[in-house]
């Protein structure tokens, strides 16, 4: 469970934007990874550190959706990007 | 060096303790220059053979000495050298390719050859009576000083359909050296490692001249305009269909052989990446869904 100050990064790695979704190349694994939609824009809102309810705030206000599910929503995209090695979270 | 990654790490370790000798030890007293795809190779070796086998590999035509923006010394010397006989040598059932670093050098350690290299000079052992080692110590090096000059080596297989080269990427044993054997009369370039290469406003592809059984001195002289790419998908019926443009781009930059570009300067992954995007913009990429029959050729364009 993430709390509202938890602090969300992204790491620096190469990545490309193509027809509106994200690659990410992963050095450490020598894979690569392709965003969806929204975890795409997820990655662009993270290039600073941001806290979890400000990216909630967001998402919320630009996808136009419940806040509660947002909330779930976006932490098991959090949990995802996170245990593939791809974001920082700090609490 | 990760050594409990090969079956025989006190071999792995006689090879390193070898590339530590080298070129303290011995002499390269013999030179052939080579233009490998642009790039300029001295070759200088610690025997004649190692020289004859390298003759017998490239088209006359590139043994020549012209001006370019990437030159390399790769200095090559025998395992008889060192008094050591093939059995022995290849003693390793593995067939990975281990690379580390030894005295500020990067090392290479492979079944068939040991390499160290700096900057663009480059030491190796290998077995001259057999190909493998030389081509081997090649794939390792050659592929990124190849990016420097806006080249890439794909796994592939590359055939040329109407005067247009197709590149077949994909997983080993998905088929892409089964699909050569269903050509008929088509010019297959190459059945393992193809190079891409922009020239005026398209790309051209060559067979990379790394290996593979379609590395013969007659075909590697030849270009072609490349058509379009197709992702090999083992399936039960042969269909094609388009890919999109993030998974093409996934696919290529996969496809792209031995850049390291986890290990590498970040100048090279950089280029690749660009050069990545470039290619997927340009040409079409499709899944082909491939029974390993000639049915599927009525789907490739």
């Amino acid at each position: 469970m993430l709390s509202s100050n938890t602090k969300i990064i992204r790491k620096k790695l190469p990545w490309q934007e193509l027809d509106e979704k994200i690659v990410i190349l992963s050095p450490v694994t020598r894979m690569s990874h392709e965003l969806n939609e929204t975890s795409s824009w997820i990655w662009k809102e993270i290039e600073q550190e941001i806290p979890f309810e400000k990216l909630l705030c967001q998402l919320i206000d630009n996808f136009e959706v419940d806040g509660q599910v947002a909330g779930q929503d976006l932490q098991d995209i959090l949990r995802i990007l996170h245990d593939k090695g791809l974001i920082e979270i700090n609490d | 060096m990760d050594l409990s990654r090969v079956k025989n790490p006190q071999l792995c370790q006689k090879k390193i303790d070898l590339l530590a000798k080298i070129p303290t030890d011995l002499t390269f007293n013999y030179q052939l220059t080579l233009d490998y795809h642009g790039v300029t190779t001295t070759l200088n070796s610690s025997r004649e053979s190692i020289l004859k086998l390298v003759r017998q590999l490239v088209p006359p035509s590139w043994i020549a000495n012209r001006p370019s923006d990437m030159k390399l010394e790769l200095n090559v010397c025998s395992i008889k050298d060192f008094n050591i006989v093939n059995m022995d040598w290849e003693n390793e059932e593995s067939p990975e390719c281990l690379t580390g670093e030894l005295d500020n050098y990067e090392i290479a350690i492979q079944r068939d050859f040991a390499g160290k290299m700096m900057g663009n000079t480059i030491y190796a052992i290998i077995n001259e009576d057999m190909a493998d080692g030389f081509f081997n110590v090649l794939r390792w090096f050659m592929p990124r000083k190849l990016l420097n000059i806006k080249k890439t080596v794909l796994h592939s297989s590359c055939v040329v359909i109407n005067d247009k080269a197709s590149f077949f990427l994909g997983h080993s044993g998905y088929g892409k050296s089964t699909l050569t054997t269903l050509v008929d009369d088509k010019l297959v370039l190459g059945d393992d490692m193809n190079i891409l290469y922009q020239h005026q406003d398209s790309y051209q592809s060559q067979g990379a001249a790394l290996g593979g059984l379609y590395d013969n001195k007659s075909i590697l002289d030849l270009s072609f305009p490349v058509g379009a790419f197709y992702w090999l998908c083992k399936s039960s019926e042969n269909k094609v269909e388009k890919m999109g443009a993030a998974q093409a781009y996934r696919k290529f930059i996969s496809s792209c052989a031995n850049v390291f570009w986890n290990e590498t300067d970040p100048q090279v992954a950089s280029a690749m990446m660009s050069l990545s995007l470039d290619v997927v913009k340009r040409y079409p990429f499709y899944n082909l869904y491939f029974s390993l029959n000639k049915g599927f050729w009525k789907y490739v364009k």
